[in-house]
Formats: structure tokens, sequence, C-alpha cells
């Protein structure tokens, strides 16, 4: 029969595992955040540094053919492009400043909709609890975010592996542990401040505006507190020293020597040491602490009416 | 049949205020009805049924599932259909009613198939690959059925479902929630301040009033009860009339010389009334049954004093 014909029946079919039941709503998700080309346009954009890199990368260990390619005979034997922690602290910095951009075109999109045009109910009267609907709006910047930060990180750490032998890859295996860490460390931080933005401030133009001012009115004020008191706790509101300094804890994990001059690059206040790892790494999670408890006051099914 | 809702001294507290108050009983009817002026704690109970409110005392029951340990399984049995405008931008009708679906755990192809029938059959065929935002107030309201709906749940909870509809609108959610109840097992909550559109499609009713349940009874019976409850005004003498009556069983008020009511017993019929009517020489003008609308049974209940009947 066909499906205009049929009526109402209970349905007694077969149904789906509920562990995963989240990545529905991330893959309904995704779905529409494709829907802008803006959006697409700017996301390939965001792999070209990575293939640049990638070029560069495998050129640098194929001589011949990079003398080949300007028509030279010689070219100098030292490697081209030197793939170390510098390097890909260089390039994290630089896609972690794009995932910026990224995550205000998506993330105010995922939740004020919703809360918007009051969704909730049709969502959390299914199977289906708050936790579960913030990990699967949660997952869609997570993917979208790691595929741009932690993932060409590790695309290089591979080809550069592949080229330059297990020595090398032995070597450097701390680096791939710091690209994913602190890849996923920094794409949880700029996720969940997004949703709970997203949650707070309805509308969407105002949440992605709100995200860049959470980065850069606290940096202010840290600043000038920092002066004030000459001190270099304020950097822990600035977002750049924070991820910075966190990333340079995983980095040089190995090398803490070689951690100081990068955390002394780091700090504004020269006269002052800079802000401890451990104080960073405590920032971060009490960020993403704060943001899932603003999320847990506003994902609910019903308006509070106080 | 297991009860549709069971209610053991449900309490509910909202920021200290008691919504619910002891409220107790078990509700068997296939659709009830939810009735009560605002504040009454109607959508309250509804929310503590789905469990977003946890009870603050006693306990809830859906389809013999506790609310607050079974949760998930009841909301793999309900469908919810809420009062205010509930929808998601950016999604055609099918894509959200599919993605709900999905959701409520069915397969991503039975998802489909259940999510095109819904939509043909609550009349969103052609308007199935629109935006949902792009749809009139009266096809948001079938959207939100068809979400309720769409993944088959054996208890069916619609919070104002005519809200806003036109006459036409209003008769065709009507049609389809006594369709639902007529072709199916599935219950029916059907929370309303429209006592016709409670009378239409419900068996049951429970009134609810300050916190506390002042009413429930069955319409059905309430109908019953009432066909035999008789009012006459008669001419001539009624002496012999009335003792004829009374001695089939019935009970019976004389009011006046002319006006009498009375209860009929199971086994009396009108026709007897009749019959005994042209024995005696007794002329019947006017016989009327007794005709206690809902809109009795509510007033009645709002004069219930301090909420307790």
């Amino acid at each position: 029969m066909g499906v205009h014909r049929r009526g109402y029946k209970v349905y007694d079919g077969p149904r789906t595992a509920e562990r995963w039941r989240f990545w529905i709503l991330s893959r309904y998700a995704m779905g529409k955040v494709f829907k802008s080309r803006i959006l697409l346009i700017f996301y390939v954009l965001c792999f070209v540094p990575t293939l640049v890199t990638l070029a560069g990368v495998y050129l640098s260990h194929n001589i011949d053919l990079l003398a080949s390619l300007f028509g030279r005979n010689e070219l100098p034997t030292n490697e081209l492009l030197p793939i170390n922690a510098e390097v890909f602290l260089m390039l994290m910095s630089f896609q972690a400043t794009l995932s910026v951009f990224v995550t205000a075109l998506v993330g105010p999109g995922l939740v004020s909709p919703d809360l918007t045009n009051n969704a909730l109910p049709l969502y959390l009267s299914r199977p289906f609890s708050r936790v579960e609907y913030v990990l699967g709006k949660f997952n869609v910047l997570l993917v979208l975010l790691f595929l741009i930060t932690g993932a060409p990180m590790l695309l290089i750490f591979t080809l550069k592996s592949a080229l330059a032998g297990s020595a090398w890859l032995i070597n450097n295996i701390h680096l791939a542990f710091a690209i994913t860490v602190g890849s996923v460390v920094w794409v949880t931080l700029i996720s969940l401040i997004s949703l709970a933005s997203s949650a707070w401030v309805r509308w969407r133009p105002a949440a992605a505006g709100m995200l860049f001012a959470l980065f850069f009115i606290p940096t202010g004020f840290g600043q000038m507190a920092n002066e004030i008191m000459r001190m270099t706790w304020g950097s822990l509101l600035n977002a750049i020293i924070l991820i910075g300094t966190v990333w340079n804890s995983l980095f040089f994990i190995n090398d803490p020597a070689q951690y100081e001059i990068m955390a002394r690059a780091l700090n504004p206040m020269r006269r002052v040491p800079p802000i401890p790892a451990w104080s960073a790494w405590f920032m971060v999670a009490f960020l993403c602490a704060i943001s899932l408890f603003l999320l847990n006051r506003k994902i609910r099914a019903h308006e509070v009416v106080r | 049949m297991v009860p549709a809702i069971e209610l053991d001294n449900l309490s509910v507290l909202f920021n200290g205020r008691p919504i619910l108050k002891d409220i107790s009983g078990s509700f068997t009817g296939r659709a009830i009805g939810l009735l009560g002026p605002n504040g009454a704690g109607k959508s309250t109970l509804i929310q503590t049924l789905l469990g977003f409110h946890p009870p603050t005392k006693g306990a809830a029951r859906v389809l013999g599932m506790d609310v607050r340990t079974q949760i998930r399984e009841i909301r793999h049995n309900i469908g919810y259909m809420p009062e205010n405008d509930s929808y998601i931008t950016g999604m055609t009708g099918i894509r959200l009613v599919r993605m709900m679906a999905e959701l409520s755990g069915l397969p991503p192809s039975d998802a489909l198939e259940r999510a095109h029938e819904t939509l043909f059959q609550l009349g969103l065929g052609e308007a199935r690959y629109r935006d949902v935002g792009t749809y009139s107030l009266g096809m948001k309201q079938m959207a939100k059925l068809a979400v309720a709906i769409v993944h088959g749940p054996g208890m069916l909870i619609l919070d104002e479902p005519t809200n806003g509809l036109d006459a036409e609108g209003r008769k065709r959610m009507l049609d389809i929630i006594r369709e639902i109840r007529n072709s199916s097992d599935t219950r029916i909550i059907l929370c309303s301040h429209l006592l016709r559109d409670v009378e239409s499609c419900c068996d049951e009713v429970m009134i609810l009033k300050d916190g506390h349940l002042v009413t429930y009874c069955n319409l059905e019976e309430e109908r019953r009860t009432n066909r035999k409850f008789i009012q006459m005004e008669t001419r001539g003498e009624t002496g012999t009339f009335t003792t004829r009556i009374a001695q089939l069983g019935c009970e019976l008020a004389v009011n006046g010389n002319r006006k009498l009511k009375m209860v009929l017993p199971e086994t009396v019929e009108v026709r007897d009334l009749y019959r005994i009517a042209s024995e005696t020489g007794v002329q019947i003008r006017r016989l009327d049954f007794k005709r206690d609308s809902l809109q009795d049974i509510f007033l009645k209940a709002m004069e219930t004093p301090n909420g307790r009947s």
C-alpha cells in the first residue's frame, strides 16, 4: 500500500542502540551546517596551509624533484622544511585562529535556534537526555574543529614519519601525543564556550559576537591587571597565552629548557615570571566547567519561571 | 488493561511552591481529558509524566512504568505534542519528522518511511519538503502532531492540540485524534481548555483545581447514567401513574402536580412510561433526558471548595 494511504499504527519494529543516539543529532546538525556556502568555502580554505606544508615536507625529502621543478642542478642538502615542535606549534596556532572563525560561524546556530523555537521539549520528551543533547551538539564542533586543527597536524606528522624513517618517528612520538591532546583541549574549550554563549544569547549574530568578545575583553582586563599589579596572573584571561602555555607544556614535555624559552616568549610581562603550566591547565578546566554549568542552566525541556 | 496513568500521593514542588498536591488515582481510559483552570497544575502533571520534573513526594507510573526509575522506557512509549510553537528552523518537514523518529530509536529507513506516512496522513504530504519555519500555524500544529506520533507511541500526550486553529483545522485535528484513538491501542491524554474538544475525543476526564484532583469521571458512564435520568411534564391525574411507575422500581420525585423527575432502573425503558401513561390516561407533554454536559461536570468541580471533592 502506498505510504499516502496508510493510517496510524503503533511501531513495533526494531530499535537502534541507545548508546550512540547522540550521533543522530550530530549528523543532522552537520548537514544543516554545510548548507552555508560561505562556511563551506571557508572550511575548505582552512586546509590550504596544511596542503602547502604537506607539499613542503614531501619536496624537502625529494630534493631531485624540487631541483627539477626550479630548473636548478643543485640545492642545499640540509632539510628545507624542518618539522619539529616549534613548527607544529606555529601551524597549530594558525589553524586554531581559523578554528575560532569556524566556531563563530557554526556554534551560534547549534543551540540558540532550538531555544528560540522551543524545540527542546521535542528532543527531551524522547529517550534522549540533556547530556546526550549537549554531546550531540558538542560533537559537531569537536569533529569540525579537530579536522582543521589536530587532524592536519597528525597528517603532516604521519607523512614526515613515513619520509624520515622510524628513527624520527621514535624520537618525536611525543609530538603526536601533544598534537592530539593539545588540539582536543583547545577544541573542547572553544566548543563549550561557544555552545554556552549560544544557549544564553539567542540572537545568532550576537552569540557569534559574544564569542569574540569573550576572547578579547577578558584579555584587556587581564593585561590591565598585570600592568597595575605587576604580576602575570592576568594572563590567565588571555586565551592566546592560556592555550599557548598548555600547548608548550605538551610539546616540550621532554625539554624543560625549551619550555622555559617558549613560556618566556609568550609572557607579556618581562619583569615577572610567566604563568605556570598547572595554572593554565586549571584555568582551561575551570572555563570548561563554567560553560557546562551555564549549559546545564539553559538546556531544559521547560522554562523555569521564578 | 494496564492503567494509562497511576498516581500515588503525587506531589510536586516547584521553587518551593506546591503545584501538585497529593494526587492519587488509577486512570484507565483510552482517551483521558485533562482539564482545569489556569494554574491548576495540568502542565506540571504532564511534565512530571514526561520526566521533566521529578516528583517531590509519592509516585507516578505511566503505562505501568515508574517515572523515577524507568523514564527512558516511558519516553520510548510516549509521543508528546507541546502546547507552544516547537520546531527546528532550517529543516524541512520530512527531515524534522525523520530525525525525531530516529531519536526515538527507529532505524533510518523505518524512520524515513514512517515520516512520509505520517505527513501524508496528517495532510502535510505536499508540504513535506518545505522548511517548517515557513508553515502556517495550522501546519505547524500538524507538524507537531507528526513529530509526536511518527514513532508509533503507545501513549500520546497532547497539550492544547487545537490551539490557534481555525474551525476547519480544529475539526481536522479532532478527527485525526479520534482516528488514532479508534484505530489503535494508543492511549491519549488530551489537555485542553476547550471542553467540547475533550468531550468529543475522550472517554474519561480528570479535572484538576489548585493542584488537587477534584473530579475523575467516565464520560461514557455519565452519559449512560444521564440517559436513565428523566424529567417529565404531564397533564391529567398523576396519582395512579406515579404509583405504577414507582412499582417498576423507579426513583421518583414529584415537583408540583405536573413535573416529575425519575431515575429509571436498567430494566425499564422509556416506552414503558408511555405505556403506563396511556393505560392511566395521563398525557406526557414533555419528556427530557438530563443533559449533564462536561461543562456542568467542570463547573460543578470548580465549585468544590478548597479543591477537594
